[in-house]
């Protein structure tokens, strides 16, 4: 995303008259994108033709290959906001309080997927949609801090105004996947510890799907990261230039207040007898 | 087991259609944005 944003691109398939690309895509966005369709395609293939069903969970493991790389790819877009807000409160660096701001949309989706798709695996599993277990409700507390923080950053207000607070927020996020992340190990939860681990017991072909599941999901998180960030730029670039034009239009007003009053045939250029 | 299905294709179809919907209202924005700003301002052009 830096080099492409940095560096321009030439030739890019989203190339529309002499303007250029009248859209967020370029070529790197044209590739990711195909591949994360293609890889979704596959995925669901795997997940409910090729893949058995589970000895214990049945059918309902099917869920587990877009539940567990959603909630993992949604703690990244937690983490990329977190570290945004970092250096944005550091070094005043618009460039990552974007890449925050979109990191922390994509997390509030992928947050609200994990929510719904383990509800849905909940319920045949577990015998109900939701319980207040420490995993479940430190999942939940994250969703609204993710919704907290867009608010914030949403407010009408001055950009580092907005920044600042929403910057702030930002730097909790970490702090709060770990305690999501930890959850089934400090407190005894009726859900399972983690998924993935050094002793995971998975048969192969459910395990590969699996991991099939996080690059699919990583590739979506990618493209949709570039085009977020691509529009949070234009968003403030609009504003950019809307302040500007008040501004153009305010010294206009200041310059013309200040100019004498002439007489109306001087000041329509007319010839003096 | 075959009670199960029915929450298999409704997660998977919250995911297929929150993904596509989200991607979806980002690229139309994106677009109606793009259009407002000029292209020496849309560093990735």
């Amino acid at each position: 995303m830096t080099t492409e944003i940095a560096s321009g691109n030439q030739g890019s398939p989203a190339k529309a008259g002499v303007d250029g690309p009248t859209s967020t895509g370029s070529r790197t966005t044209l590739v990711l994108g195909i591949l994360t369709l293609l890889g979704f395609a596959t995925l669901g293939l795997m997940a409910f033709v090729v893949t058995p069903p589970d000895a214990n969970q049945g059918d309902a493991v099917r869920i587990i290959y877009v539940h567990v790389p959603s909630a993992t790819f949604a703690y990244m877009g937690c983490f990329l906001t977190t570290l945004g807000s970092a250096i944005y409160l550091w070094k005043k660096s618009q460039w990552w309080e974007l890449v925050a701001y979109a990191g922390a949309e994509i997390a509030a989706l992928l947050t609200a997927v994990t929510l719904l798709t383990g509800m849905l695996w909940g319920r045949p599993t577990w015998g109900v949609y939701w319980i207040w277990d420490a995993r479940l409700t430190s999942t939940a507390m994250l969703m609204l801090l993710l919704l907290g923080y867009l608010a914030v950053r949403r407010l009408p207000a001055d950009y580092s105004v907005r920044a600042k607070r929403a910057s702030i927020i930002g730097l909790l996020l970490v702090p709060n996947v770990v305690i999501v992340r930890e959850s089934v190990n400090w407190w005894r939860t009726l859900h399972q510890t983690a998924t993935i681990g050094l002793h995971t017991k998975m048969d192969g072909i459910m395990l590969f799907t699996l991991f099939f599941g996080f690059v699919v999901i990583g590739l979506f998180f990618t493209w949709l990261l570039i085009h977020r960030f691509r529009v949070a730029w234009l968003e403030e670039q609009v504003a950019d230039q809307g302040l500007d034009a008040a501004i153009a239009e305010r010294r206009a007003e200041g310059t013309a207040e200040a100019e004498p009053t002439l007489p109306s045939h001087l000041s329509t250029g007319e010839a003096t007898p | 087991m075959t009670g199960t299905w029915p929450y298999v294709i409704v997660a998977w179809l919250i995911v297929l259609g929150a993904f596509a919907a989200y991607a979806a209202v980002t690229i139309v924005r994106g677009r109606s944005l793009s259009k407002q700003v000029p292209p020496e301002r849309r560093r990735w052009s």
